[in-house]
């Protein structure tokens, strides 16, 4: 099992650095520097919304948005990394 | 901007620890669920990639068979392949510089990469990632495994929020034109109403329609937003 999962995600990997990256950057040209923006929001909702495949409102959502506000505010990433660790163990600590 | 003057390796040491940290809760999790510690180094340094490792464990640990686990745990590795498109602009063109480095092709160094400004900056930026962020994995899962349960329940000190918040800290470059405000919206957007109705990886992969609309904005605003950066993100471009 161990050989298949590692097999396979370096072969997912290397597909996209030779051939699917080839043909990606073919077809979308210029367009590519829109993909880090477009695949990096979904990742960043499916972590802060998704728990084992549903969607799932919890403490986790505090901290994001406190975490983009000091994004927002043009915090570092160690900031604003700690004020969303904060903010939702704070929520969890109340409720 | 003050923000884009920091030097980048700091982030770079920073996502490492948080992905360290979280190594470590990983090694915990394999170790409850029955691996052994050579397991979890092998899955660790080969497999790289944590969101596939922690779900073919979890599959593994509700009694799930060999194959389930790595199908699912493959599924949530397919975004890797679009991270390629991006990723090749920074790695070696040569093809063995290309299939060697391809093992590091991951969120957190893709993320880190388009994050910078210019084609050097990208590239250290990756590899410093890279490096540093294999070896904390790698060393968090050891730990996690030998250690146990030493840290408790992670969630009661948030360190569910800190990935994704990391990435929000990455995503904030991307989104100072109309058409990066566009696709991040759109995308999360996508992402969300797939989740009830697709299997876990997926919804990413739908996400990519978000481009659609992000190119309509910006083909609307007359913009000269396209190509003016060449690793990926916008940020020189006002809107």
């Amino acid at each position: 099992m161990l050989a298949a999962l590692a097999a396979g995600s370096y072969g997912i990997r290397v597909l996209g650095v030779t051939t699917l990256g080839r043909i990606v950057e073919q077809r979308l040209g210029p367009l590519v520097s829109l993909l880090p923006v477009t695949l990096f929001s979904a990742l960043v909702a499916l972590m802060t919304w998704e728990r084992a495949g549903e969607l799932a409102l919890d403490a986790r959502v505090v901290g994001v948005v406190a975490g983009a506000l000091a994004a927002w505010r043009r915090a570092s990433m160690v900031v604003v990394i700690l004020v969303a660790m904060a903010a939702t163990a704070g929520f969890r600590a109340f409720t | 901007m003050t923000r884009d003057k920091r030097p980048y390796w700091r982030d770079c040491l920073v996502v490492s620890l948080v992905v360290g940290v979280i190594g470590v809760t990983f090694g915990v999790f394999a170790d409850a669920a029955g691996f052994d510690l050579a397991q979890i180094m092998v899955m660790s340094a080969f497999v790289f990639t944590g969101a596939s490792q922690f779900a073919a464990v979890g599959v593994i640990d509700d009694g799930g068979s060999g194959g389930a686990a790595v199908g699912s745990a493959l599924l949530l590795a397919a975004r890797n392949a679009l991270y390629g498109p991006v990723a090749r602009r920074t790695l070696p063109a040569a093809t063995l510089g290309r299939l060697a480095s391809a093992h590091f092709v991951i969120d957190e160094t893709t993320a880190m990469a388009a994050a910078q400004h210019d084609r050097r900056d990208a590239a250290g930026a990756f590899w410093i990632t890279a490096t540093t962020l294999w070896l904390f994995w790698n060393g968090g899962s050891i730990a996690g495994a030998l250690l146990g349960a030493v840290m408790g329940e992670p969630e009661t000190w948030g360190l569910d929020a800190a990935f994704p918040a990391m990435f929000v800290a990455l995503l904030a470059p991307h989104v100072r034109t109309a058409a990066g405000r566009t696709a991040a919206a759109v995308a999360a957007a996508v992402a969300f109403g797939a989740v009830p109705v697709a299997a876990s990886g997926i919804p990413i992969l739908l996400a990519v329609s978000a481009l659609l609309p992000a190119v309509f904005v910006q083909r609307r605003r007359g913009s000269s937003g396209t190509g003016t950066s060449e690793v990926g993100n916008d940020s020189g471009v006002s809107s």
